[in-house]
């Protein structure tokens, strides 16, 4: 029971008040659309230079857990995702602002991030040392086939047609072969210099889900805005309630955000996405997501919190990073000079336990804080339309060019922003090109991975259709295509006999 | 008949984005794209199949052009003169341009200092955050 004994560390006057502002800024930095949980993260490396390890570490882990939370604000009041794992958050979380639950939307996200937090911190305390083995287990093969389980997920994410959210995923995935070959470095579709760093997922995000906002936003008549300002109220009693009634959504939330956690690579963006295309599943209601069913929330944000405590196991024991962020906190880790592995846990043990501590303290805080803001969210919902086009339009500029210090970016996120305003105006929605865009790098580099690899051993056959693993991802792939083509059959057949 | 320009249309994309993969010099490096793209060609066909057989449920809504065409002239004018003029001097022009031209009723001095006033806070809040806290370096161009 090391992280009990190391569990007052926290509570250091220093500590405790470098965790409470991290997670406030993190919320704040999560918030703002464009900066994501790896890049404030990675903002934030340099500032713990000079800092000692275990108040960096805290500083660093309560900001990846604060901006996975925070990138969900904006998700849901403004329909734009503040990072790729808020995606899924913002399919419900959006609808329940625009019908005046904006503060039952921002309750539940914050709650349901809690509960999935701990869980997935608590996964790391306990199971560390076994999950560290199965994070092993998943080479190319199985990670391949990990993307392709996230594809088969798209169709279920547009806006009613499984064809064309599967049609708008394949867009994404082509979209992330510009630019040059992971392995052979040939260029690929570079039109234009400014397409030759490819398109990235962070200017991606930002023009799909931005531009298309605040031009629907300029469309919007003082009436219609009129009717949109209604905001209901709903006290933290009622919606922790709630939330708890919604055991099926949070389990399935919180279940898969930890299972995704300890995959290598995956990360909060895939968590989300399969939790919430798996309760809509499981769920009764599946018509009324997508329009403002809360278990959307819900789902979404436990998985995207519980994956941060898992996608750290892996990282610890093996240096093999669970995702984009956990990569961006091993160099975190490395300037302290700690090394992961064994000697994290024996010579090193104050500073790591701390850490981990630390994260629990962070869910605390981050509840805490969450809730608060909920109450201040009617001040956003009641900007006029027009001031929050302009500011949403500036913010989007400003974010996609910190990434990279680009302009290319800027006017990639603009023309794929511009064209999606245009595609959803015939039915394809934003969500499957970017979970296109996400996983088609996983999905290639270990699909060319493995084809090296294959053509040493036993085959391609043999090497991506064997095992364990790889069998029960080819049988849920397989299950997920199946439910949606039978779904889209009821769908149509439903829509044809309303139509008589 | 014009449901069918959106299948036609997904069709025609997939076919062009197939005959540029196929065109590429090495193809071991385009065999990813392809595989994609040979993907969407058969998603486009069945498409099209749905809406012959007449299951096609297609919505689409119209492009109100007069709208948005202001803003998107101003998103290229903001593009195009950021690095020039400077990211800030352009973002608060782009600002306070888009909440003038879509604010409803009549232009008044007043409020327009109004408007340029939140333009102005709202600069220093991306000042503050973007280059005070965060450090990225924005281009500075001709003013700030």
């Amino acid at each position: 029971m090391e992280f009990i004994q190391y569990f007052p560390e926290v509570f250091t006057f220093s500590n405790l008040t470098i965790l409470i502002l991290g997670t406030m800024g993190g919320l704040l930095l999560g918030a703002t659309p464009g900066l994501s949980p790896t890049m404030a993260v990675a903002l934030l490396i340099p500032f713990t230079f000079h800092m000692q390890p275990a108040p960096a570490l805290i500083l660093l882990g309560a900001v990846y857990t604060a901006t996975v939370a925070g990138g969900a604000v904006s998700a849901i009041l403004v329909s734009i995702p503040g990072a790729p794992a808020n995606i899924a958050t913002m399919l419900d979380g959006f609808p329940m602002a625009r019908g005046g639950k904006a503060m039952q939307a921002l309750h539940y996200c914050f709650i349901s991030s809690f509960i999935g937090g701990m869980l997935g911190v608590l996964l790391l305390v306990f199971f560390t040392p076994v999950l560290s083995n199965v994070a092993l287990k998943f080479g190319p093969s199985e990670l391949f086939w990990v993307a392709i389980l996230g594809v088969t997920v798209i169709g279920s994410l547009g806006s009613g047609s499984v064809l064309k959210g599967l049609f708008a995923g394949a867009v994404g995935l082509w979209l992330s072969t510009i630019g040059y070959d992971p392995i052979l470095g040939e260029e690929r579709f570079v039109v234009t210099d400014h397409l030759a760093g490819g398109i990235t997922i962070i200017p991606a995000l930002i023009g799909l889900f931005a531009i298309p906002q605040v031009l629907g936003m300029l469309e919007v008549t003082e009436h219609q805005q009129a009717k949109m300002l209604a905001l209901e109220s709903q006290s933290i009693w009622q919606s922790i309630k709630y939330n708890f009634s919604r055991i099926k959504a949070l389990t399935i939330g919180s279940i898969i955000g930890m299972v995704v956690g300890i995959i290598p690579g995956a990360g909060g963006q895939v968590a989300g996405i399969v939790a919430y295309d798996q309760t809509k599943k499981f769920s009764k209601e599946k018509d009324s997501f997508g329009k403002g069913n809360p278990d959307g929330v819900i789902t979404a944000e436990s998985a995207n919190n519980a994956m941060v405590g898992p996608s750290l196991v892996p990282l610890l024991t093996l240096s093999i990073p669970g995702s984009p962020t956990a990569a961006v906190l091993l160099g975190g880790l490395l300037i302290n000079g700690l090394f992961p592995g064994p000697d994290l846990f024996t010579i090193h043990a104050q500073v790591t336990w701390t850490f981990i501590d630390s994260l629990i303290v962070a869910q605390v805080v981050m509840l805490i804080f969450g809730l608060t803001i909920s109450r201040y969210c009617r001040f956003v919902t009641r900007i006029p339309q027009y001031y929050m086009a302009a500011a949403v339009t500036v913010l989007a500029v400003f974010g996609t060019y910190s990434v990279q210090n680009s302009m290319s970016d800027v006017f990639v996120m603009m023309t794929i922003g511009t064209l999606m305003y245009l595609a959803s105006k015939i039915g394809f929605s934003p969500a499957p090109v970017v979970l296109g865009l996400i996983l088609g790098p996983i999905a290639e580099s270990n699909l060319i991975e493995g084809k090296l690899i294959a053509q040493s051993g036993d085959g391609f056959v043999a090497y991506f259709m064997s095992g364990g693993i790889n069998l029960t991802l080819i049988a849920l792939c397989l299950l997920s295509i199946g439910y949606s083509l039978v779904t889209e059959l009821i769908r149509v057949k439903k829509s044809r006999e309303n139509t008589i | 008949m014009s449901k069918l320009l959106i299948p036609a249309g997904m069709f025609a994309l997939a076919l062009l984005l197939l005959f540029a993969g196929l065109s590429g010099s090495n193809q071991e490096a385009f065999l990813f794209p392809n595989v994609v793209a040979a993907i969407m060609v058969v998603i486009a066909v069945l498409t099209v199949v749905n809406y012959f057989k007449n299951n096609s449920t297609e919505k689409s809504k119209p492009i109100p052009w007069l709208v948005i065409l202001p803003a998107l002239l101003i998103f290229i004018l903001y593009l195009t003169f950021a690095e020039l003029i400077g990211f800030y001097v352009s973002s608060f022009i782009a600002f306070t341009a888009i909440v003038m031209i879509y604010m409803p009723g009549r232009f008044e001095i007043s409020r327009s200092l109004k408007i340029a006033l939140v333009g102005l806070l709202f600069m220093a809040a991306l000042y503050s955050l973007f280059t005070l806290l965060l450090k990225v370096q924005l281009p500075r161009g001709l003013f700030f």
